[in-house]
């Protein structure tokens, strides 16, 4: 949750049930799972890892908002704004 | 309300499961006079003394099984928030005020999927209880065997029963309900 917070320059906060919720959510549609490796500095920090369904998953997603991202390019450039 | 040892207290008290809002203001208002939650159980609220202080206390409703209830925990605990204790489902939470940023849900998404988890759950407890009454004439066929076998104690317990059960699928039902008005509520806003 802290990490979130920090990639996102503390636009986005992750309540610990949402989060819970989510995980939840991911596992049932098996896009993650939980990971057999231990982090040593933090036992008690469950790991998870993407499913390959998962990783296609990601990789679908990332390539729709992209294209969603150009298309904002695109429409900026025609008005004649910097994007 | 009565006092027990000199450093806890015991008090009775009704929340219906679509109360949790008001449940968790209760709670709160206990803190702030030096009473802090300790457990629950039917109807019976116990609290120890404290120093007063200001804590925001959520109310949670898991539906998953209870094998994962460590990382359940661990999840809110990296947020600050204690969990107190769990009691048929219910997850007692709680934070110093000073500590509260983030609430424990944050996205209506979140918020609807676990409304709608939750009716599910309260869905699966009400149809044992309709199929024994409609499908299997409970009552019915108890008193034949009751008449069959002369266990006549049980015309007295039977009816206790029978009023539990239809109470439960009341009290159920109003919770779907309500449950169900909540999630058009979260819908509708946008």
């Amino acid at each position: 949750m802290q990490h979130v917070e920090e990639i996102s320059a503390g636009h986005v906060k992750i309540g610990p049930a949402t989060l819970y919720t989510s995980l939840t959510r991911l596992q049932e549609s098996k896009l993650i799972t939980p990971c057999d490796e231990i982090i040593q500095s933090d036992e008690r920090r469950k790991p998870y890892t993407l499913t390959e369904k998962g990783k296609d998953a990601l990789q679908a997603e990332t390539i729709r908002r992209k294209k969603m991202a150009q298309d904002g390019v695109d429409a900026l450039e025609k008005i004649g704004r910097v994007s | 309300m009565k006092a027990q040892k000199e450093n806890t207290r015991t008090v009775y008290r009704v929340f219906w499961a679509w109360q949790d809002r008001q449940e968790e203001q209760w709670l709160e208002e206990m803190a702030a006079q030096g009473w802090l939650l300790k457990e629950y159980r039917f109807l019976r609220y116990v609290f120890t003394a404290a120093e007063p202080r200001a804590y925001v206390y959520r109310l949670d409703f898991k539906t998953t099984p209870d094998k994962d209830m460590d990382e359940y925990k661990e999840i809110f605990a990296r947020s600050g928030w204690e969990h107190v204790f769990s009691a048929n489902g219910w997850q007692y939470l709680r934070i110093p005020k000073e500590n509260f940023t983030t609430d424990i849900y944050t996205d209506k998404a979140s918020l609807i999927e676990k409304l709608r988890r939750t009716t599910t759950y309260t869905i699966s407890v009400m149809l044992p209880i309709l199929f024994l009454l409609v499908i299997l004439d409970f009552p019915g066929s108890l008193q034949t065997a009751i008449d069959r076998y002369h266990l006549d104690f049980m015309n007295y317990v039977l009816p206790v029963i029978f009023v539990l059960m239809v109470l439960s699928l009341i009290f159920n039902g109003i919770w779907i309900i309500k449950l169900s008005q909540r999630i058009k509520e979260l819908e509708k806003e946008e």
